[in-house]
């Protein structure tokens, strides 16, 4: 555990719980500086233009408290359902913040140098090379007081360390379980992938029970020279949850990331994505999908920064909305004033499943640079009826035909990831979503 | 009663009436050809009898076997035995061709009963190889990309899949070069049969030297004026349109 257990349960508001002794200074201090500038900023308001659009009344902390130690009855059952690949590097388990497992990293890669380890781990055994990558990047697009918040609060998380020219055939797990009345966790993820290597991660947040929880996660991913990176994260939290999640990357030059986010749980959603192409030849490839019903709300703010010449980056956010749920997706690309040459492109479709579903959407560029190629749309419509109608004219039922254009809608943006045993994670996941829904 | 029937079908189109008292019996086991000028209505009956909601129907009655098409939906009437062969196949981003299919037939089972998927592929691959495509066809999006003669080729191997009782071809020779259309039409010949009947609807009187009706039926203005043997297509072919519209003679 990184931090000392205190019983009583302690509101997110309050102080935070003191580090442990053993963890470095700077980290103790970083801690205790965020502390103070989260109180020193101002909660974010509908007025100002980064959260244009936010339903804040949505966000409530009254009774949101410290996630504890959870009493897992059986931890073994939790571990095996967790399992979604049928192969992976390693694996991490989290309930609460806290490792349930022993964390799991293949022999082969570990004599490669490879780390893989929960983060109050890595900062006592690995502290510079935490500290260099730790939370490097400052909050662009207006969740600056949840920035400051998780970096006080955060109990643990990972950190993956992937050394120069080592090459991970088969991904590496990671799963944060939440669980308890108004328990809220904040799960850090440090990513690095060293000159030349190859590694791909996948993330799930989920809930264990239906209950109010809060989730305010930061992940940061280093792609260094000529690196190729894969992320994926799913979030499927209860209905009742709230979730405030962070993404930054930094691309260097000829280095590929390629990130993917579904999310399908929670009350709320706010999720800020910034990649950074700070290298020449650094390619972002920026994925997204979700499928919110009933009153979820997800509010998506995307930021592709071209810093360095002939970089590209392309983002493609797919939302399947039912019933009263709504979506904001704000994108922006920058190309500075060196980023000549750049390919940038952003399109976030929305397909509306119900009169009452509401997507808003704000694409942005700002080019300061020449010869650029870049394209910006975003588009909310229903289920086309030709599609329809061509389906039912063969003999499909009209739900099933529905539940099949859904489907044929998002999985574009699925089929993009480029790994067969992650699309088939997500596309499960994505079936049983629209198989519930098209159940009601 | 194993007839598909048209009966003084009225239909419009925004308030544009189009289909003007058209009657048409198709049996079982018979080939019959639409043939007419461009506006003259043909897409429009097929459209109306396969249940397009732009269309209305103010009068008359389309009956598959006795039981009337106009009354049921989409769905249902593909259920009863109907295929429509569209001119212009709709194009489905993300649904693959196996998985429509597998949904189409699917649909036809009683439910609770799941489709047996080794032997559906068995099935549709001995289909596509008779229309010459590539088993790749499979995983590819229905209709995305494809050209023009793949688009026709699929209509007609999803027709092969689901055995309709009648079938309607609308224009199904358009955008086919010649190799193409032999290969569609072998693969329509292939389907006749005396438990099936066959509309194909077409502008130029070509796909009928490969699909060879037993009868002709000439539409103008949304009506049939004038219906004969196979012959009458050539008879169009070589004196065009404005021969039979000067007359306007309803012959049967």
């Amino acid at each position: 555990m990184l931090l000392k257990e205190i019983p009583p349960a302690r509101s997110f508001l309050d102080p935070p719980e003191e580090a442990r002794e053993e963890l470095p200074d700077w980290y103790k201090s970083s801690r205790s500086d965020a502390w103070m500038s989260f109180q020193d900023i101002d909660w974010p308001k509908r007025s100002d233009e980064a959260w244009r659009f936010a339903n804040l009344k949505k966000l409530s902390y009254e009774n949101l408290y410290d996630a504890k130690e959870s009493e897992i009855n059986d931890a073994e059952q939790l571990v095996a359902s967790s399992l979604s690949l049928k192969e992976n590097a390693g694996q991490i388990l989290f309930v609460n913040d806290r490792v349930i497992a022993s964390p799991l990293l293949n022999e082969e890669f570990s004599k490669k140098g490879v780390i893989f380890q929960p983060l109050s781990q890595a900062l006592i055994e690995h502290g510079g090379l935490v500290q260099d990558h730790f939370m490097t990047e400052t909050s662009r697009l207006g969740s600056a007081k949840y920035t400051a918040l998780h970096r006080a609060r955060l109990r643990n998380g990972f950190f993956f360390y992937v050394p120069e020219g080592v090459s991970l055939t088969v991904p590496v797990e990671v799963f944060h379980w939440v669980s308890g009345n108004s328990a809220s966790i904040f799960p850090h993820s440090l990513i690095v992938a060293g000159p030349g290597s190859s590694a791909t991660v996948a993330e799930y947040v989920a809930s264990i029970n239906d209950e109010i929880s809060f989730c305010c996660a930061v992940c940061d991913i280093h792609g260094e020279e000529d690196s190729q990176l894969t992320y994926l994260r799913t979030q499927n939290l209860s209905e009742k949850a709230q979730s405030i999640y962070q993404l930054s990357s930094r691309v260097a030059s000829k280095a590929k990331l390629k990130t993917f986010n579904l999310d399908l749980g929670c009350e709320w959603v706010r999720n800020e994505s910034v990649s950074r192409l700070v290298g020449e030849g650094a390619t972002s490839e920026m994925l997204a999908v979700s499928v919110p019903e009933k009153s979820q709300e997800f509010d998506m703010r995307t930021l592709q920064l071209h810093e360095q010449r002939n970089t590209s980056s392309n983002l493609l956010y797919k939302n399947a909305l039912y019933d009263d749920s709504k979506t904001t997706f704000a994108g922006m690309i920058v190309v500075e004033d060196e980023a000549h040459q750049t390919d940038a492109y952003q399109t976030c479709r929305n397909l509306l499943m119900s009169d009452t579903s509401e997507a808003n959407s704000m694409p942005g560029l700002e080019i300061k640079a020449d010869q650029v190629r870049c394209s910006h749309g975003a588009t909310s419509s229903p289920v086309s009826k030709d599609e329809l109608f061509y389906l039912q004219s063969r003999g499909v039922k009209e739900p099933a035909a529905q539940q099949l254009l859904t489907f044929g809608f998002v999985k574009e943006a699925v089929d993009r990831i480029g790994n067969n045993s992650l699309e088939e994670v997500i596309l499960g996941k994505l079936g049983r979503r629209f198989n519930k829904i098209g159940a009601r | 009663m194993s007839t598909l029937e048209i009966k003084d079908l009225h239909a419009s189109v925004n308030g544009t009436d189009i289909l003007k008292g058209l009657s048409l019996s198709v049996p079982k086991g018979e080939v019959h050809a639409i043939m007419g000028p461009n506006g003259s209505g043909k897409s429009t009956l097929a459209k109306v009898m396969a249940g397009h909601q732009d269309y209305e129907v103010g009068s008359g009655d389309v009956l598959l076997d006795g039981y009337s098409l106009l009354e049921m939906d989409v769905d249902e009437r593909a259920r009863a035995g109907l295929f429509l062969a569209f001119q212009y196949p709709a194009e489905i981003p993300g649904v693959s061709n196996a998985n429509f299919l597998r949904a189409a037939r699917q649909a036809r089972l009683p439910d609770g009963e799941e489709i047996d998927a080794v032997a559906f592929y068995q099935e549709m691959y001995e289909k596509m190889a008779k229309l010459g495509m590539d088993k790749k066809f499979t995983g590819r999006s229905v209709n995305e990309g494809f050209s023009g003669g793949e688009k026709k080729r699929n209509e007609v191997l999803q027709m092969m899949m689901l055995e309709p009782k009648y079938a309607v071809l609308d224009e199904t020779d358009s955008g086919l070069d010649i190799d193409a259309l032999k290969i569609v039409a072998e693969g329509v010949n292939a389907m006749r049969s005396e438990e099936r009947g066959f509309l194909v609807i077409t502008h130029y009187q070509r796909l009928l030297e490969y699909i060879v009706p037993d009868h002709v039926h000439v539409l103008n203005e949304g009506r049939i004026i004038r219906s004969g043997p196979k012959e009458l297509a050539l008879e169009l072919e070589e004196k065009g349109y404005d021969w039979l519209k000067e007359g306007e003679l309803v012959k049967s």
